[in-house]
């Protein structure tokens, strides 16, 4: 029986095939030909043609661009424009963007995106200082980012330079997560009222209690008691309580901070 | 300057293809070689070297980075314009 031996177009015709295709489509029609190196004698013409394309800057090349664009999305996000405001120059900045993309996954959970996010904050613990640079990311999924954002804006307006802006929220991703409590339906005034003691006794600079729906109520209630029974005033701590309305659902941010500091 | 940059994928053979037509190459263990015949180091954790597989392919004229969220995100703000909505 015959054998067919396949050949591929002379190297003519395929440059002028690739010519005017797209990269991607050039490097998928040059690989279908056979070509795999562009070492063999006469492909020089096919390897310049491949840099001039690349050359037009136009793709970049990743293991998945759904992921990519959600990233490029994420640009846009009205806190991460903020950060880019506030402190341009903070070392870690595009993990706020990986916060915000584990956020994504988290909101359009599936096995898919549970595993990719369990990936993504393995590659970030094993970096160097992987502990804190996994707080960070996990800062952007929790509604204390914009919290902390807002302090941030405050201390800009009142005249604070940029890197004492980027120190106190360097602070803040250090300790987020043991001086924030978001209170639950089941949580009671005196559960609140406790944390809040606690927050003094420990002598925290700045300490924040957040409250959504009816949890809301919880949140008012407590800051009634720990004004009333002077318990901000005695230590010297100040508060700043902003309500908001996420839909229809109320939403309250308590912030209490050291007049001390 | 930022320039608005598509973001594609390519197969494993036309990413080798690519690299090697800017003098790059893959060994056998699948890690990039740059023009000098080293491995390249990820930024991000330096004791390791770029795969073929997770690495990112970006203009200029070629470079070749960490895929990571973090360094994509690098990218896009530092390089990229930002555009309408995507995802």
């Amino acid at each position: 029986m015959k054998r067919w031996k396949w050949l591929s177009p002379p190297v003519e015709v395929i440059l002028e095939t690739i010519r005017t295709l797209p990269l991607k489509e050039a490097l998928a029609y040059l690989v279908a030909n056979g070509v795999k190196a562009f070492t063999v004698e006469g492909y020089a013409a096919l390897k310049k043609a491949i840099q001039d394309k690349q050359n037009e800057s136009q793709y970049a090349f990743v293991p998945n661009k759904n992921e990519a664009n959600c990233l490029l999305n994420f640009a846009r996000d009205p806190n991460y424009r903020e950060v880019l405001i506030l402190i341009p120059n903070y070392r870690y900045i595009d993990l706020i963007s990986t916060g915000l993309l584990i956020d994504w996954y988290h909101k359009h959970h599936s096995p898919a995106n549970r595993e990719r996010v369990t990936q993504i904050k393995l590659q970030i613990a094993n970096r160097p200082n992987g502990r804190k640079l996994l707080k960070l990311a996990d800062l952007p999924t929790t509604p204390f980012f914009s919290v902390i954002l807002r302090y941030l804006h405050q201390l800009k307006v009142t005249g604070y330079p940029r890197h004492f802006l980027e120190e106190e929220f360097e602070e803040f991703v250090e300790m987020w997560q043991q001086a924030s409590k978001m209170v639950q339906t089941e949580d009671t005034v005196d559960d609140v009222v406790s944390f809040c003691k606690k927050q003094i006794e420990q002598g925290s600079k700045t300490f924040f209690v957040l409250g959504m729906k009816t949890a809301s109520i919880i949140v008012e209630n407590a800051l009634k008691e720990l004004v009333s029974k002077k318990i901000l005033e005695r230590k010297n701590y100040d508060y700043l309580l902003t309500k908001s309305e996420i839909g229809n659902a109320p939403r309250i941010e308590l912030m209490i901070s050291s007049k001390n500091e | 300057m930022p320039k608005k940059i598509i973001f594609e994928e390519l197969g494993k053979e036309e990413r080798i293809l690519l690299l090697k037509a800017f003098d790059y190459d893959v060994d056998e263990e699948g890690f990039i070689i740059d023009p000098h015949g080293s491995r390249i180091p990820s930024k991000e954790m330096p004791s390791q070297f770029l795969r073929i597989e997770d690495s990112m392919l970006i203009p200029g004229s070629l470079e070749v980075a960490d895929a990571t969220p973090t360094a994509i995100a690098k990218f896009i703000r530092e390089k990229v314009e930002v555009a309408e909505s995507t995802c």
